[in-house]
């Protein structure tokens, strides 16, 4: 997962060079954020519209699909499921 | 684990470049179980040290999995702060929170070699202001989290074990 100050350009959030909220149409004012990603391409996002009921949530689009997952309700959650993934 | 379609449409490609019509057949015909293994997968990789990380110069591999982390754990779920100062969480959200306060700490200590600058809470107000959005109160202090603030919560939890035993 991606935070702001980190030295490499690609993983830095908000800026052009690395996971920017505006790589999607109609996302502006943010209704998702990109916060991360995976070695196979698909997104980790961050849901930042606080008016719906998936707010702080976090999911992982599938690349080159619309498929979208819910990974976790919250950023504890989704280290939880880190630490002890099912078989 | 439990997984459910977050129900977003996204409305551009992630990624540069063209899968090629093949390609984009090809997964959207894979089974949500093998989608689920990976990024299961995905996941694992990102841990290796091979793999540049925008917060850890990571030493080892790193698997949340294995001790440290497991013994952690378990230290966690005892959980003296709920019984002691009253805390309304309940018992799993407040071990999740222990937890993972108590793996980042893991991993600074058994990993960091050079622990990049972090933000401050000013500097995320300006990064949430030029973006238009209102960060989840978690991941801001996901962003914030340092290593002092997550020794202090362990030596106040190892204070209170001590001075108010459990009855």
């Amino acid at each position: 997962m991606a935070g702001i100050n980190a030295t490499h350009p690609s993983a830095e959030l908000g800026l052009l060079g690395g996971f920017n909220p505006f790589i999607f149409e109609d996302n502006d004012p943010p209704q998702i954020l990109p916060i991360g990603d995976t070695p196979i391409g698909n997104l980790i996002f961050l849901v930042t519209d606080p008016d719906g009921d998936d707010y702080g949530s976090i999911g992982l689009k599938i690349a080159f699909s619309q498929n979208s997952f819910r990974l976790a309700d919250n950023v504890e959650e989704f280290f939880e499921r880190l630490r002890e993934p099912s078989e | 684990m439990h997984r459910q379609d977050v129900g977003i449409v996204l409305t551009a490609p992630f990624a540069a470049g063209d899968c090629g019509n093949d390609q984009k057949r090809a997964d959207e015909q894979e089974s949500q179980a093998h989608q689920m293994h990976r990024i299961h997968a995905a996941e694992t990789q990102w841990l290796r040290p091979n793999r540049p990380c925008p917060i850890f110069n990571l030493s080892s591999p790193l698997d949340l999995r294995k001790p440290p982390f497991g013994q952690l754990t378990q230290a966690a779920s005892r959980c003296p702060k709920r019984i002691m100062e009253g805390c309304r969480m309940s018992w799993r959200a407040c071990h999740v929170r222990e937890a993972v306060v108590s793996a980042i700490e893991s991993a600074y200590r058994a990993f960091c070699k050079e622990r990049f600058p972090l933000p401050t809470a000013a500097q995320i107000t300006e990064l949430e202001q030029r973006l238009r959005v209102v960060l989840p109160p978690d991941y801001r202090q996901y962003l914030l989290i340092t290593t002092a603030a997550s020794s202090m919560i362990l030596k106040s939890l190892h204070r209170i074990t001590i001075a108010r035993p459990m009855r």
